[in-house]
Formats: structure tokens, C-alpha cells, sequence
């Protein structure tokens, strides 16, 4: 629970009162209950789909808490079960001895350099998450690309076309699983207690769009980047590989 | 004197030994009109509520019917079960435990302090080492905490709740007499005196928007006839250009002087507002 890295545009900031790192230590609980929810999946014909890394980046913390380590072991041992680990981290190294599963998947959160250096405060540099991710691939893992929130920063356009062309021109197009594209999105009472304790983060000051409880960009923003998005990957994977969160 | 100098911190102290030493060094005075025993300087407030869960209620509610305390701290004498902790040890408490309902309260000081920490468990009744309600970390027993915490968490924010201890005994079952109270508190008192004083000097500080900054905000706001919602994001915004460092919202110097707008233009003149001030 809570992260080492310091996005700005994180709802872990309006979810806590607390910025500490909780690990839980009862991970054999976790592992059952995953059992028994394998089991008892309403939809007997698909694998279980667990995000591992949801509420933390978990890759990030291999090093301190091995729980990457312990639910690829889970993951070899369990059929009918797909987890993704979604990271920053440029922490590849410290799993890269293990054997690699379809039923886990990394999934790298990507932004252009200027928009990491602005938002993304002590998260590894792009090229070092291209890197990891590229090892990950180089060792049989499937690769799932995050372009999610894509900032409309200044120029985003052409900083978003060049980080998709720089990923893709690293990565071997067979080993990446999909890639995905959203804006920026946040419960609004998360946004609103975030706005509350970081007012110097203007990203979150931003005159965001509340609708049903979720605070986002507008409809035509959303669009805008979607299409946008869209064309940019498209040279690279195919359509139905292209996912996109509105 | 500004608005903020004016609250006092709230000291909520059980027993009339446990405040004398207090009341001394701070310089407090009797509060003549009032059936509570209440002593107040300048910037504090103490108060003798009298030992037990009811009586720490009731001190709450008749500090909080006042003009509210920026921040209230209960000081007071506890039993310790772990003998390590020698008597007349400060200790701020991080961790109340009601034994009578369950509940458990995480104190969350935002204030760097000196004592050790420690939990606590309040009982209704006095308790022997030999009692067997243990509780998870917290060595601790007193007779008031918990009630503190169940009646100030809904009334202020939970920071601003503090709870220091000094301890006493080790539950042998030894009758405490006045005299070894007040030099136990006696003590500690500098330690407790330099913690309260932290707390004030946060209170006490500049307020975040000065007066130019202040005069420049009401100036847009009725140059555009903002409306409330306007008005709140508007604030916002400033707040968020003061927290970058520009305190005297110079920012708002460059926008263009429009006046009395009609609904339509206003609004579209705010979103343009809104981008200038957070692109």
C-alpha cells in the first residue's frame, strides 16, 4: 500500500491519510483467497485477471518485499489465472532468474522524458523503463505498454508520437501483449482531498471535468487523445491490440 | 492580535496535582466565573476535568462550546506494564486502545516532538499488574485517553489531538500521593511546555494570504461577478500559485481588466482565467 514514486497525478495522494508504506506480511492469505476466487469465477471459460500492482508499484519493491517473486511462483503453480504487475520501475533485474509465464504480465507505465521529469517525480528516466522492459522481453516475458495518463502538455503531440516511436523501435512487436492509452482520470473525493494536501501540484488544480464521481479530462480532450493515440500505435500493433480507457 | 493568537491551545489534565505544576510554569490564571476549574494565559487553556471516561467527556464538550481550541493535548499520569519504562517517563501516546468498546485510535502528530512513543489502553476501573487485559503494544493504562479521542475526532482534525503521558507506576497497586505527582509532572514539565509551544507556533504563523495578495483575489472576483463555485476554484488556483511562491499573486497582474460581464462572457472569461493561472 502507497509507492516510492511521487506522481502527480496518482490518486494514492487523495487515498490515505497517510504517505507511510504498509506491507502486509499475511501474503498466504492473499494467495488463498486468490484460490478460492479462482474457483468461483463467474465466467468458468476465461483465467482470473488480478492487478497485482494497484494500489503500489510492486516491482519497485522486489528488492525490499520479494512479492513479485512469490506471485509468479503462485502464478506457475495456478492454471486459469492471469496477473498483471504494472510498473515504472527500471527493476527488472532483480526477478530477471525466473522462469518467465503467460499467466503473468508486465505491464510498463510510459511517458515522454518531459512529461516524467514534470509529473512523475522519482520514477526512472523512459529510457531506463524501455531498458527493463526490453530485458523482460529479451527473456520470453509478455510486455503489456501503459501511454496512460497521457499529459496534454504543451506539444504533447509530437512528445507522445516520439516516446511511442522510441518504445517501439526498442521492443520486439511479438512480445508485446497490447498497449493501452488513457487520460487522466481520479475519483473526485480522492481529487479532492489530494488537491487539499498538495495545492503546489498544478496538474491537480486543474479545472477537471466531475462526472459520476470521476473527475477527468473533457469528452473532447478524451477524444482527441484517444485519436490521436490511436494513429500513433497503430504503425506499430495492430487495432484490436490497441486498448483505450474513456 | 490576530484571529489565530486569540485560540488558545487546550490542556485537558485529570487531576489537580497533575495541573499544579503546569499551571505554575505556564503562569495561568483561575477562570472566576465558570463552575469548571479552567486556568488560561494568553495562548493556552488548561483544565482540570477530573479522573474517568465521563468527566474527560465532559471537559471536551465544555472546551469545544468555547471558541475552539487549535489543538487540544491531554497530559496526565498512567500505569505502565513494562517495567523498562521507568517512572516518571514522558511519553507521547500513538495508539489508544478502548478497553470498554474495542475501538482503537492512531493519534497522527504532524509536530516533531522528543518523548518516546507508546500505546495505551483506558479502563473504566484501576488496574494491578496481575490484571489480564493485555493489549497488543500498548504497555500503557490510564483512565481517559480513549474518551478524549471518541469525543474530539469528529470535532477537530485528528492531528491536532495530542496525548502525553507520564508514567507513574508499574500497577503494583500503591496509593499515588499528591506530592509524587506534582514532581513527577514537575519534571517533565519543560519537555511538555516546549511541545505545546511547537504546537502553537504552528497556529501562530502568517496566514498563507496576505493582504495584497487577499485585495488582489476580491478584486477579480468582483470584476468577473464570480459566482460561489467560481469563486472556490478560483481560490484554489490562487492557493496553488501561493504554494509555487508567488505570494503576492503577481499573476494576476498581467490579466486583462474586464468588468461586469454577462453570465456567458463571465464564464468564458473564467475558463481562460483558469488556464492562465494552472496551464
Amino acid at each position: 500500500m502507497n509507492c516510492l514514486y511521487d506522481c502527480s497525478y496518482c490518486y494514492l495522494q487523495g487515498m490515505y491519510p497517510s504517505a507511510n508504506i504498509v506491507c502486509f506480511l499475511n501474503i498466504s492469505d492473499y494467495f488463498d483467497a486468490t484460490k478460492s476466487a479462482i474457483k468461483s469465477r463467474p465466467e468458468p471459460s476465461l483465467p482470473l485477471f488480478l492487478s497485482l500492482s494497484y494500489d503500489t508499484d510492486l516491482l519497485a519493491f522486489e528488492n525490499i518485499a520479494p512479492y513479485c517473486r512469490q506471485w509468479i511462483s503462485f502464478a506457475h503453480e495456478n492454471e486459469n489465472f492471469v496477473g498483471e504487475i504494472r510498473t515504472k520501475s527500471a527493476n527488472f533485474n532483480s526477478i530477471s532468474d525466473l522462469t518467465p509465464t503467460k499467466r503473468i504480465l508486465f505491464a510498463w507505465t510510459l511517458s515522454p522524458q518531459e512529461v516524467t521529469a514534470r509529473y512523475e517525480r522519482d520514477t526512472p528516466s523512459l529510457q531506463a523503463r524501455i531498458s527493463s522492459a526490453q530485458q523482460a522481453a529479451d527473456r520470453g516475458w509478455m510486455i503489456r505498454l501503459c501511454f496512460d495518463p497521457v499529459i496534454m502538455v504543451k506539444g504533447w503531440r509530437d512528445l507522445y508520437k516520439q516516446c511511442v516511436d522510441d518504445v517501439f523501435d526498442c521492443l520486439p512487436i511479438n512480445r508485446i501483449f497490447d498497449a493501452t492509452v488513457g487520460t487522466f482520470r481520479m475519483s473526485a473525493s480522492h481529487l479532492r482531498v489530494a488537491r487539499k494536501h498538495r495545492p503546489q501540484l498544478g496538474l491537480l488544480q486543474r479545472d477537471w471535468l466531475v462526472r459520476d464521481g470521476a473527475a477527468t479530462s473533457t469528452t473532447k480532450d478524451q477524444l482527441e487523445v484517444a485519436n490521436f493515440m490511436r494513429g500513433a500505435i497503430s504503425k506499430w500493433l495492430p487495432d484490436e491490440r490497441i486498448i483505450v480507457w474513456s | 492580535m490576530s484571529e489565530e493568537q486569540n485560540r488558545r491551545v487546550a490542556l485537558i489534565v485529570a487531576l489537580k496535582a497533575e495541573a499544579t505544576p503546569l499551571i505554575k510554569k505556564l503562569g495561568l490564571k483561575r477562570l472566576e466565573d465558570h463552575s469548571v476549574q479552567c486556568y488560561i494565559s494568553e495562548n493556552t487553556k488548561l483544565m482540570i476535568s477530573g479522573a474517568g471516561r465521563k468527566n474527560a467527556a465532559r471537559a471536551i464538550a465544555w472546551i469545544m462550546r468555547q471558541k475552539q481550541p487549535p489543538a487540544i493535548c491531554n497530559v496526565g499520569i498512567c500505569g505502565s506494564r513494562n517495567k523498562d519504562l521507568k517512572i516518571g517517563t514522558a511519553i507521547y501516546i500513538n495508539k489508544v486502545h478502548d478497553n470498554k468498546t474495542g475501538i482503537t485510535y492512531y493519534p497522527d502528530p504532524i509536530t516533531r516532538h522528543r518523548f518516546a512513543e507508546s500505546g495505551i489502553v483506558t479502563h473504566d476501573e484501576e488496574q494491578v499488574f496481575t490484571s489480564i487485559n493485555l493489549w497488543n503494544n500498548a504497555p500503557l493504562v490510564d483512565m481517559e485517553a480513549a474518551s478524549i479521542c471518541s469525543e474530539v475526532k469528529s470535532l477537530i482534525d485528528w492531528h491536532n489531538l495530542h496525548i502525553i503521558k507520564i508514567v507513574s507506576d508499574h500497577l503494583e497497586g500503591a496509593i499515588l500521593k499528591k506530592d509524587f505527582v506534582e514532581s513527577i509532572i514537575n519534571n517533565c514539565c519543560d519537555e511538555i511546555i516546549e511541545y505545546i509551544k511547537n504546537i502553537r507556533d504552528v497556529y501562530s504563523s502568517k496566514p498563507v494570504v496576505n493582504k495584497v495578495a487577499f485585495k488582489k483575489i476580491l478584486c477579480v472576483e468582483e470584476n468577473l461577478r464570480l459566482s460561489s463555485t467560481q469563486k472556490k476554484k478560483f481560490k484554489r488556483m490562487c492557493l496553488h500559485k501561493i504554494s509555487n511562491g508567488d505570494y503576492d499573486l503577481t499573476s494576476l497582474d498581467n490579466l486583462p481588466k474586464t468588468r461586469n460581464l454577462f453570465t456567458n462572457n463571465r464564464n468564458k472569461a473564467f475558463t481562460a482565467l483558469c488556464r492562465e493561472l494552472v496551464p
